[in-house]
């Protein structure tokens, strides 16, 4: 029992590889068993942390944000507004630097993300939509250019 | 750290936040010394090793700093402690040079907690920590979240453990000169002291003449000597003053030198931005050399385990260079050299009577600076909040930064609109800065101390001031406290860099230019004139005179206030659980145009740097293959003032090693992982003088030498020996040369 669909977000971290990260996404999910594909537009607070080269390879990062979804119900479309909770746990795929094999100036960094979120939405008055638990997977590669002079 | 300081760091780290913290008060009781006019006193003289392993940012020059990969000289400080005798008790005073680039409040804070656990009185307001401002020396440590977040340095951050070692080194050094002042006290053995004020043009130059050119009245050296005729204006507009405090243990008829400390104002900045190597720069190799002298009076004077030290206070250097051309590691040594030449010379051309006993006296404040009107006339008052000006980012004319490329594109540094506190300061990022910055972004409650030390009077100065800053601050001190009781004219000296850091203190006049200096005067033009009065005030106190005082609360306490630190961030190896033995792997001859004069590049494997054991003690050395070889340490003759010492001199110990990296002539860095190991290089490059003497002393045959961590084998290269030893070894590949880091 699963839909898929395209993502399509952002993300602004502090300037700092440990800090508050603020983002959004929306995400197109065709839905396979139940009436409606829907739109589902996402916003992101939360905290992470990026693996630099001298530190662990595995960061963290956790999400919670409003998520708001757009129902294609040939009866009656409906909007819902529920809450996510996200998990992305970015994988560092370049090698391990110490700080002073590190370019005075910046490092490039290739991480691998997989990406757990969780969006609870109440049930959609006046429409076909019942209270929905979804649970989305992702998995993102992300190019970082890691200036020093930050912390 | 202590347990209470881990207590507020554990929850930051997990918000990732830097909340306040509270600054450890170690003495909320006002601590003072006794005024008495000839007080007896014991003194003690340590050197301690801080040197940090590779992997911490150096401080100094912003974000065109770089993380260290290695060391050049060692990281020393060379704590003095006086006890003195008063008729009923005995009071504790620490002067504390260290070869830092400046000094946090909390670190200050943090070595008197641990004296205070060891039972030892010193409270901050008698622990005068200053640094002798090398630009590379560690980062990571500083109250005053601006000088650990963006920009700060390269991989910026605080770094606890960074905290921690410095103030855990520091202190034990302090303690050490403690017993020996203990020590001296139980025998009876009062020590003596004597001041030398004297003069040494053509080592410094005005970078900022333009500003200094504005300044009404004009400085005016408090010197005898007048400049060479040669000097250009720059190198005329700078304050020649070198004061030297010498101490010594009478022993019988002998007088045994402990110390001798000397006050001079330089920016030690020949190395450039670029250097990648831990180092006391010019400091750093004058403080050798006059080591190396006084081991030579010592061993003279029949003490031949006696080690003085020779240390370095910074004055009013903020608009200071040093003449330099190059900024190659040679030329530190040059400058190093003719400053500890000029030392000797001020010792030798004066001659003032000891003394027994001496003057002393101290006070302490605490002020706030926001917002402070202490001294200012009318309705002028210190900004209430700090700022830097878009100056600060282009870097000073002798080392500017990468931005200054952008500094007649961008903007003016003044800001001609402007009628607020920080007028005509233009702001860095504008409003940006007005927004971004915390009460607890800047340090803004500082300490300010004056201590007597018989005829001088020291003003212990949180931040770089200018020549004629220092002066005005010098010349108020002077006007409450211009004669000793016995009638003496005094002496007046800032000891800037001290028991905190505010950056820049430039005069009114010199502000309103927002050159370099004056951008990064925080708290507006009226800063020079607050500490002027500041000082003054403090000197009156000193002497039980009645005095304002510029802090909200007493005379002479240091309180416990809020703080805020750069992010938390880790930056020193993790220890190594298990260091393997270091390995050989090959030892090449650099090429060089002067044969008198080579130079040498060992390859070596070694665990990779931790925290717990690099650098450790002796790191490197040269030794001689016979074991019986007696030490070569002060072969280097450079004053009149004192006969060369035999090369081999029994009295010194007799340990094989020739020369060790206490010195000057071994450069190490860290290389690339290779399993378990990382690759290290060794740059061996002996002065020719040093080179010269090795070839004349007969001798089996040299190594170079890596001492094994925690007692683990050490490693020796192939002998190879000192007259022709250059013909004996293969040349260095252009390759190796730039590994090694000689090309730069």
């Amino acid at each position: 029992m699963y839909s898929s669909g395209a993502a399509l977000g952002s993300r602004v971290h502090a300037v700092s590889s440990q800090g508050p990260i603020a983002g959004a996404s929306v995400t197109w999910l065709r839905e396979q068993v139940r009436c409606c594909d829907s739109l589902r537009l996402r916003g992101d607070l939360g905290y992470g942390t990026l693996p630099l080269p001298h530190e662990a390879r595995l960061g963290v990062e956790t999400f919670v944000g409003p998520v708001v979804v757009w129902n294609r119900d040939p009866q009656r479309a409906a909007l819902v507004i529920g809450g996510s909770f996200g998990l992305a746990l970015p994988y560092r795929l370049s090698q391990n630097r110490p700080l002073y094999l590190q370019n005075p100036l910046s490092e490039s960094l290739g991480h691998l993300v997989p990406r757990l979120d969780i969006e609870a939405l109440p049930a959609a008055p006046g429409s076909s939509r019942a209270a929905d638990f979804a649970v989305l997977f992702g998995l993102d590669f992300r190019y970082t250019e890691w200036a020093t002079a930050l912390p | 750290m202590t347990a209470n300081h881990s207590r507020y760091l554990s929850p930051l780290l997990l918000l990732g936040c830097q909340a306040a913290q509270l600054m450890p008060a170690a003495a909320p009781a006002p601590a003072r010394l006794p005024s008495a006019q000839s007080t007896r006193f014991y003194v003690g003289a340590a050197q301690v090793d801080i040197t940090l392993p590779p992997g911490v940012a150096t401080f100094g020059h912003g974000p065109d700093a770089r993380v260290a990969a290695g060391y050049w000289t060692r990281l020393a400080c060379r704590p003095v402690v006086f006890v003195l005798e008063d008729a009923n008790e005995t009071y504790d005073l620490a002067l504390v040079p260290c070869d830092l680039a400046a000094v946090s409040t909390l670190l200050q804070r943090e070595v008197s907690l641990r004296l205070r656990a060891q039972g030892r009185s010193f409270p901050p307001q008698r622990l005068m920590l200053s640094a002798t401002h090398t630009h590379a020396g560690p980062a990571h440590y500083f109250n005053g979240s601006v000088y650990g977040d963006y920009a700060s340095s390269v991989t910026p951050g605080f770094d606890p453990q960074v905290l921690s070692s410095l103030a855990d080194s520091i202190s034990e050094g302090i303690a050490s000169a403690h017993d020996q002042a203990l020590q001296r006290q139980k025998s009876k053995r009062p020590s003596r002291l004597r001041w030398q004020h004297g003069a040494a043009w053509g080592l410094t130059r005005n970078r900022s003449l333009a500003a200094y050119l504005l300044d009404q009245p004009r400085f005016v050296a408090d010197v005898s000597t007048p400049p060479p005729a040669e000097l250009s204006e720059a190198e005329r507009a700078v304050d020649p003053a070198l004061d030297l405090l010498e101490i010594v243990d009478p022993v019988g008829e002998r007088q045994v030198p402990i110390a001798w400390l000397t006050w001079f104002g330089i920016h030690p900045t020949v190395l450039p931005n670029t250097n990648r190597l831990l180092g006391a720069d010019l400091f750093g190799v004058a403080s050798r050399l006059l080591e190396q002298e006084l081991r030579r009076a010592a061993v003279d004077q029949g003490a031949p385990s006696a080690r003085p030290v020779a240390a370095f206070f910074n004055t009013n250097e903020g608009d200071i260079a040093p003449i330099w051309s190059t900024g190659s590691f040679d030329e530190s040594v040059q400058v190093g050299r003719k400053l500890a030449q000029s030392v000797l010379e001020v010792h030798a051309k004066t001659a003032t009577p000891w003394r027994d006993a001496a003057g002393f006296a101290l006070a302490y404040a605490e002020p706030v600076l926001a917002g402070n009107r202490f001294g200012l006339e009318g309705t002028r008052r210190l900004c209430d909040k700090a700022e830097l000006g878009i100056a600060s980012f282009w870097g000073a004319s002798d080392h500017p930064t990468r931005l200054n490329a952008l500094a007649d594109m961008i903007t003016s540094p003044i800001d001609a609109q402007r009628d607020d506190c920080q007028a005509p300061k233009a702001a860095a990022f504008g409003q940006f800065q007005t927004l971004l910055a915390t009460n607890d972004t800047f340090p803004s409650q500082v300490p300010l101390a004056v201590v007597r030390l018989d005829d001088t009077w020291l003003s212990f100065v949180p931040a770089e001031v200018t020549i004629t800053t220092g002066q005005r601050i010098n010349a108020a001190v002077a006007a409450v406290a211009a004669r000793t009781e016995d009638g003496r004219r005094t002496f007046s000296r800032v000891t800037g860099l001290s028991n905190g850091y505010i950056e820049y203190v430039a005069t009114a006049e010199e502000y309103d230019l927002q050159r370099y200096e004056g951008a990064s005067t925080l708290y507006g033009r009226d800063t020079a004139r607050f500490l002027s009065a500041s000082f003054a005030a403090l000197a009156r106190h000193a002497q039980s005179l009645a005095a304002a005082n510029p802090a909200q609360q007493p005379w002479d306490v240091a309180t416990a206030y809020e703080y805020a630190t750069g992010p938390l961030r880790s930056r020193l190896a993790p220890n190594d659980t298990a260091s393997p033995a270091p390995a050989f792997e090959q030892l090449c001859r650099v090429p060089s145009s002067n044969p008198e004069r080579p130079a040498f590049c060992m390859f070596w494997y070694d665990a990779p740097p931790s925290r717990r054991n690099s650098p450790p003690a002796r790191h490197l050395s040269l030794v001689s293959t016979d074991p019986k070889a007696c030490g070569l340490p002060l072969i280097e003759q450079i004053g009149p003032a004192l006969a060369p010492l035999t090369v081999a001199d029994p009295r010194l110990g007799c340990t094989g090693v020739l020369l060790d990296d206490d010195g000057y002539d071994f450069r190490t860095q860290v290389h690339e992982s290779v399993g378990p190991y990382s690759r290290w290089t060794t740059v061996f490059s002996p002065t020719e003088l040093e080179w010269r003497k090795l070839s004349e002393t007969p001798t089996a045959g040299l190594r170079l030498r890596v001492q094994g961590a925690r007692g683990l084998a050490a490693l020796e290269s192939p002998a190879f020996i000192a007259c022709n030893g250059a013909g004996q070894l293969r040349e260095c590949s252009a390759q190796e040369i730039r590994y090694c880091g000689l090309d730069e």
